[in-house]
């Protein structure tokens, strides 16, 4: 017999609610009832990802600043908001979660907002929502490099130190520089998207070691998941490529799947679409921050779709 | 979770409009493995689960300004689980709805049925025919047995009338009665 840890009595609402039935059925039920200690739900707790929880989550309450480990590292955190208060900065996560002597900075999810965060060497990582960068609490004194999730515009400063942003199948490497990276692993059709807005930026694969290409400034690149076969290097128009740091937007034949990922990280809302719509490719960008509604009117407008609001966010659907 | 007073919460929800730390760090203490369990009753899955408990104590402290003391934080905190549960169920469902399948192939259970309903037995037999139980009637029920919510808490959660969840907890009595008298009658039949 499963030793009994405590049994909780038939609740008087229920009680009530059974008192009409016969009283052999009533019996059972309360049988039932009690028998059911035996199938307590025993879900062994996972204790180090708890402690992992509890960690990171007391590293968000806590300012980074009033954290010595951190502040001579993380000079400065700021919002460069266009939704939000300056206070969300309380809500980017700084965390010891890859190692004990690895830094990791989460840009919030939901905030509508990117941060900015300045390293040790004086270099500028802006982040997009949800976006993650790692780096080494010996960043800068030996190599300079930071690993990359998500979305993030880089102002490299100068030095003999190459600079390198490793993502999920690229490296990038530079000395000086300013670009973007966009790597999100789970995007339909995922690249790395390199752009690069001053000087230049020699990109890799890290999973085939034969081939890098250099970039100059007004040039982007994408590396597909293999390597050199979906890697593609092309003079573009970048005007609106870094709008994404103000609140604004440009895709370029990027599957509306990829774009309703952007919008949920941003907003943190539910956005439904079916597989006819996710992989749909669009155009689209906007200069400056409007509304979540406002862009999927753009989007909705642009390939002739339709949305509208469900619980929990928005639905896209033909029309 | 039950046995935390209702004052007790009212105190953390003042601390949390302070942004008090200590009363954040309490709070999760205090509440991690029960909120945990009620996000495993709906996902089923340990590392889903701890994912969305590390979302709701962010949000929360993201929200902290916001919340009412004079309203509930502990029915707060459940339907923030909830909440982000069902919509990390519903992405999960639209986009891996072939490996959803993989990862939790329905357990064939025919080997018990021929296990009499000794007492060893029972409570895996009691736990199977829970887990089989139309998602929303299994909730309340788990809910209602194992977490001590009382009805009117369960209904305002799930957003349905008192009377409903006393519907579905009979339901689900009356389901176990029914499976654990199939069982009986069959040893009975058995030499």
């Amino acid at each position: 017999m499963t030793t009994r840890r405590h049994i909780t009595e038939i609740p008087d609402g229920l009680a009530a609610y059974i008192k009409e039935e016969h009283a052999a059925e009533r019996d059972a039920l309360h049988s039932v009832w009690n028998l059911c200690e035996d199938a307590r739900p025993d879900y062994s707790l996972d204790a180090d990802r708890k402690a992992g929880i509890r960690q990171h989550i007391l590293a968000v309450v806590n300012r980074p600043a009033d954290r010595p480990g951190i502040r001579h590292t993380l000079r400065l955190i700021t919002v460069r908001g266009y939704a939000v208060a300056a206070s969300l900065a309380l809500l980017v996560a700084v965390s010891f979660n890859l190692a004990p002597d690895v830094y990791t900075v989460r840009a919030p999810v939901g905030s509508g907002s990117t941060i900015s965060l300045d390293l040790p060497d004086g270099s500028t990582v802006t982040l997009a929502p949800g976006s993650v960068v790692s780096f080494s609490e010996s960043f800068a004194q030996t190599r300079r490099r930071v690993t990359l999730k998500g979305e993030a515009f880089f102002d490299v400063s100068s030095s003999d130190i190459p600079f390198v942003v490793d993502t999920y199948n690229a490296r990038i490497t530079v000395r000086g520089t300013r670009f973007s990276v966009r790597a999100w692993a789970d995007d339909i059709d995922a690249t790395t998207d390199v752009r690069v807005d001053e000087g230049r930026v020699s990109v890799a694969s890290r999973r085939s070691h034969d081939w890098d290409v250099l970039l100059s400034a007004g040039n982007e690149i994408s590396v597909a998941g293999a390597g050199r076969d979906g890697a593609e290097s092309t003079s573009a128009d970048l005007r609106h490529a870094f709008n994404w740091i103000d609140g604004g937007y440009e895709y370029k034949n990027e599957p509306i799947g990829n774009v309703l990922a952007d919008l949920k990280r941003q907003h943190n809302v539910l956005i439904e679409a079916p597989a006819s719509i996710m992989f749909r490719p669009i155009s689209i960008f906007n200069q400056v921050n409007i509304s979540l509604e406002e862009v999927l009117g753009d989007i909705s407008a642009t390939v002739g779709i339709m949305y509208r609001p469900i619980s929990g966010g928005f639905e896209l659907y033909e029309k | 979770m039950r046995s935390i007073t209702e004052e007790q919460f009212r105190s953390w929800s003042l601390g949390l409009r302070n942004s008090d730390r200590r009363s954040y760090t309490a709070l999760f203490d205090a509440t991690y493995d029960a909120l945990h369990r009620y996000g495993m009753y709906i996902l089923q899955d340990q590392s889903a689960a701890s994912d969305i408990l590390q979302d709701v104590f962010l949000k929360l402290w993201q929200i902290r300004s916001n919340i009412d003391p004079e309203r509930s934080l502990r029915a707060l905190m459940y339907q923030m689980v909830r909440n982000y549960a069902l919509n990390h169920e519903r992405q999960r469902r639209r986009h891996f709805a072939e490996e959803l399948e993989a990862d939790h192939p329905s357990v064939g259970f025919d080997t018990m049925t021929d296990e009499r309903l000794d007492a060893d037995s029972l409570g895996k037999h009691l736990t199977h025919w829970i887990e089989e139980m139309p998602a929303r009637r299994r909730e309340a029920f788990l809910l209602s047995r194992y977490e001590g919510l009382t009805h009117e808490e369960i209904a305002a959660l799930m957003d349905l009338a008192p009377k409903t969840v006393n519907n579905h907890i009979v339901l689900a009595l009356q389901h176990l009665r029914q499976q654990m008298q199939e069982i009986e009658d069959r040893d009975e039949q058995t030499p």
